[in-house]
């Protein structure tokens, strides 16, 4: 079984996000650290679940900037087999990274394709979907669960929705987005770190798969910080007091309950 | 031909769901600034009886594809519907709920039929045929303004609960179109073999009006059942931190934040939530927050609306006491 696993570099979950002042529609990257997308993880640990007992062959590949390499060695280090990255220097967009990963996926014959379930910058969810359109795959995202049944001709998933889970059956190959509950994602040692880069990667210039790229389908334009929060209250009082007068605020003050 | 704009009024257990409301609400508008038509996409099993309360929520025409098959909602054949229905009448804009069906669709629709995706949208601006929506990235740290490249059809996700319902009408019965669903191709065809309600929830955080939210402060998995019934009695969401969820005290349903869910409830109570900042990107959009913390200096309270600075085992059983009583009068 063939397992291909598609992982991003984004900006740590922790990371205070300030806008350049000179490029509105960007962010101030000097300051941040950058961390394979938590997502992204899931993915990674489960095609190697999967291929530990499926007797699979992994990959992990990424589109991005020279600085995404990391990410693929994270992925490495975790004990994915082959890394291939496309350098792409555009802003990331998801319909781009769709359209090139469908070049560079398509005659590879992977069974089973994995992404998380957004990544945590753009937090567009795109990617999968698009990725599996370009190839005539079926979908399933947000995946709490995946078991590959029918000798490996189809995958039987439980994915989130509102208030509850949806146990999904689809053909294989298919394109899976990967929800947290999913796994605990494995922490490489630093043996797995050291000998992970050393690893060769296989590398492509995004140019050689940009033919027939007909552009961006979105134009992002400014960003700006959230609207400030109004200076809040705070009850003074013991706690049954200081509750009492928060009901009555919420109800006449508020207007919320 | 005259312009469009179509809308997904997602259905549930025989009932459209309130952002279909929601849709129609800001379709409208849009309509008005536009002079466009505003036009449903129902599809399901027996929901053709649906499309008066349509009609009384200002839609004009409804494209309906009512089959037993499409009881729930899978990728195929609900893109392939969706599809045939956009080449057919080339919109101006469709509009779906944020919801995770509807993320899904708009998605796959997108790469489809070559649409700009735009999710998660929180405000919406339109210049002309011009239309800028406003949507968080990274997580609500930053909110883009996002529009569509020249000839792509805008497909936006909505995300509930933010955009204000169409008022119910007497509403003309609207057109109705049926609409056949495509073939799919077997490669396409996914099953939904079952549906599990989650134990123990009452609503989901991404869509409830009232979200009672616990931290490390609830100190242990059992102490959520102070939550659970708070939020039974109110009418409210369960929702948690990641360090609650990290430690196992429940289920990653109920997180909120950048590796959560984001929500934009009308009143967010947090009680021993500390406020780290990738929780706080995930609810600082929500209308009132209530901060309950031990802790005067929790980051939390830069945020919300009220603070308590207390045990919330003492607060909570009180409020929700406080909160029945008054809505009882």
């Amino acid at each position: 079984m063939k397992i291909c696993v598609i992982v991003k570099r984004v900006p740590d979950t922790e990371a205070n996000i300030k806008i350049r002042t000179d490029k509105p529609d960007r962010i101030d990257e000097s300051e941040i650290s950058f961390i394979i997308n938590p997502y992204d993880e899931f993915a990674v640990e489960e095609a190697l679940k999967i291929a530990d007992e499926k007797d699979g062959e992994t990959t992990v590949i990424t589109v991005g900037s020279k600085e995404s390499e990391a990410v693929l060695r994270h992925a490495l280090a975790m004990g994915i087999e082959n890394a291939v990255h496309v350098t792409d220097n555009e802003e990331s967009d998801p319909f781009r990274t769709a359209f090139l990963l469908g070049k560079v996926i398509n005659d590879k014959g992977f069974d089973l394709i994995l992404c998380g379930k957004a990544a945590i910058d753009d937090d567009t969810a795109g990617v999968g979907s698009m990725l599996a359109e370009n190839l005539g795959l079926a979908q399933v995202l947000v995946v709490t669960k995946v078991e590959i049944a029918g000798d490996g001709k189809k995958v039987v998933c439980h994915r989130d929705i509102e208030g509850g889970t949806m146990v999904v059956e689809a053909p294989l190959p298919a394109v899976i987005s990967c929800q947290k509950g999913l796994n605990e994602p494995r922490l490489p040692t630093i043996i797995d770190i050291k000998r992970a880069n050393k690893k060769a990667l296989e590398t492509f210039d995004s140019k050689s798969y940009l033919e027939g790229f007909s552009g961006p389908r979105v134009k992002i334009g400014k960003f700006t910080s959230p609207p400030p929060r109004p200076v809040g209250k705070v009850l003074k009082g013991d706690s049954g007091t200081a509750a009492k007068e928060l009901a009555k605020l919420l109800r006449e003050e508020a207007k919320v309950i | 031909m005259s312009k469009e704009i179509l809308i997904w009024v997602q259905v549930r257990q025989g009932k459209l769901l309130k952002i279909a409301a929601e849709l129609a609400g800001e379709g409208k508008k849009m309509c008005q600034s536009m002079g466009a038509k505003l036009s449903a996409v129902l599809i399901g099993k027996e929901v053709a009886g649906l499309t008066g309360e349509l009609g009384c929520l200002g839609v004009e025409k409804v494209y309906l594809a009512d089959d037993a098959s499409l009881a729930n909602y899978t990728t195929e054949p609900y893109t392939g519907i969706f599809a045939s229905i956009i080449e057919k009448v080339k919109p101006v804009a469709v509009l779906v709920g944020a919801t995770f069906p509807g993320r899904d669709l708009a998605a796959r629709l997108a790469g489809r039929v070559k649409g700009a995706l735009i999710a998660d949208v929180i405000g919406m601006s339109i210049d002309g045929d011009k239309i800028s929506a406003r949507r968080p990235m990274y997580s609500g740290k930053v909110i883009a303004e996002v529009g569509a490249a020249a000839g792509a059809i805008p497909i936006l996700s909505l995300r509930p609960n933010v955009f204000a319902a169409a008022v119910k009408g007497a509403g003309a019965a609207p057109e109705v179109e049926k609409i056949s669903t495509p073939a799919a191709r077997d490669s396409l065809k996914t099953v939904c073999r079952e549906i599990i309600a989650s134990a123990g929830a009452i609503l989901d955080v991404a869509e409830a009006d009232i979200i009672v939210s616990g931290g490390r402060g609830m100190k242990d998995g059992a102490n959520f059942k102070l939550l659970f019934e708070f939020a039974k009695d109110i009418g409210a969401a369960v929702g948690a931190s990641r360090a609650a969820v990290d430690s196992g005290w429940i289920s990653h349903e109920h997180q909120v934040g950048q590796t959560g869910k984001a929500v934009s409830p009308t009143l967010y109570i947090a009680c021993g939530i500390s406020g780290a900042i990738q929780h706080l990107a995930g609810m600082s959009s929500s209308k009132v927050i209530v901060a309950i913390n031990k802790d005067p200096d929790a980051n939390i309270f830069k945020l919300a609306n009220y603070g308590i600075v207390g045990d919330l085992f003492q607060v909570l059983p009180v409020l929700r006491e406080e909160i029945l009583k008054i809505r009882a009068n």
